[in-house]
């Protein structure tokens, strides 16, 4: 088993690494600055409705946005299902933050004229203060 | 014990057999299904040809090119009427296929149960500092949903260097998980361990955190 220790410090290191690739990201693109219009989504308790979201999400509309981007509707239904998972993100269970993880690095291999549409960027933003988020949360750990 | 292993390649089933031969106890059979017998006997490998040809001449291995659950292979195992199945393919496993065997099909997860069900889930134990290992259960279709643990492992990872290494290493180990909870199965008054649903379900990790899993290896092996 690997201690703790040094998992956090290399988790945070990947955090903040990916916060900067974000934020790099967002300020080339128009509209709101890094961090976004809105504060924080409250953080709340796990629920089942949260796992069989993350369950869509990973198991439907991630791989489905990996094959066919060019696809409304299916866009529609991966930045549906991860706008769900914004506040469970918000949670130590770092299952729904890898959500996140998993959309964006798939959101960067589509054409850049898809990635550039209002959903994507507005999942930037977002993301960007879930990665906030995290980033105090593990610096903060003892 | 009458054990069928299904088996996705004719090597794969050379390299069960050549771990569980050894094992007492067992009748020991291998099927190849949904492929060729001419595609696996280009792919099998030079080192593979002559064990194979001895397992085909004494009965003990069938290439069937129908899929796993198609009424003709059903119908084989049904004949066959093995006890435990073992599972080295890639293969889903629908209802009618975990009826054909007495006691069930035996799963080697690279996870420990109940705890981490799903994918990557010897990743998510070392991004979450818990213990690696196998655990070796009779699979239902749920995702290792399956309620009978025969045999959990735990598996140090140290010395490798890399998530790929670490897994090849894990997955490694189906041959000797399955000739250890073959041997648990035959003694008298065993108890199956209960997995009891209490863990979560994990899903591939992202390029991100596996990156972060790939450097504590390594630091840990430094």
């Amino acid at each position: 088993m690997i201690p703790p220790a040094p998992i956090r410090r290399l988790l945070l290191q990947a955090i903040e690494e990916r916060r900067r690739a974000v934020a790099a990201l967002i300020a080339g693109a128009p509209g709101p600055g890094p961090a976004g219009p809105a504060g924080p989504a409250p953080a709340r308790p796990g629920s089942a409705d949260d796992e069989e979201t993350l369950r869509r999400f990973m198991v439907l509309a991630w791989p489905a946005a990996g094959r066919t981007p060019q696809d409304e509707r299916v866009r529609t239904e991966f930045f549906g299902l991860l706008a769900r998972l914004e506040a469970p993100a918000m949670r130590d269970d770092l299952r729904f933050l890898d959500a996140w993880n998993n959309a964006f690095e798939t959101v960067m291999t589509w054409p850049a004229a898809i990635r550039a549409g209002d959903q994507a960027r507005a999942a930037f933003r977002t993301y960007a203060r879930i990665l906030d988020h995290h980033a105090a949360r593990v610096a903060g750990d003892p | 014990m009458k054990v069928l292993a299904l088996c996705g390649s004719v090597a794969a089933a050379v390299r069960q057999w050549r771990v569980l031969r050894s094992s007492p106890g067992l009748d020991l059979r291998f099927l190849v299904f949904g492929t060729s017998p001419w595609y696996q006997a280009r792919h099998m490998g030079i080192a593979n040809l002559v064990p194979a040809a001895r397992l085909r001449i004494a009965g003990r291995l069938r290439v069937m090119r129908h899929a796993l659950d198609q009424p003709q292979t059903l119908g084989w195992i049904r004949r066959l009427a093995p006890d435990v199945g073992l599972h080295v393919s890639g293969t889903i496993y629908r209802r009618p296929v975990i009826d054909c065997f007495r006691l069930g099909i035996l799963n080697p997860h690279i996870g420990m149960l109940p705890a981490f069900r799903g994918r990557s889930v010897m990743e998510w134990s070392i991004l979450e500092g818990h213990p690696t290992g196998v655990t070796t259960f009779f699979l239902d279709e749920g995702i290792d949903t399956g309620p009978d643990i025969v045999l959990r492992r735990e598996v140090p990872l140290r010395g490798h260097r890399d998530v790929r290494s670490a897994k090849e290493h894990l997955f490694a180990l189906d041959a000797a998980m399955f000739a250890e909870a073959l041997a648990l199965l035959q003694r008298p008054g065993f108890t199956a361990l209960r997995n009891d649903g209490s863990g979560r379900r994990f899903y591939v990790m992202s390029r991100l955190f596996t990156g972060v899993v790939d450097a504590a290896l390594r630091a840990a092996t430094s």
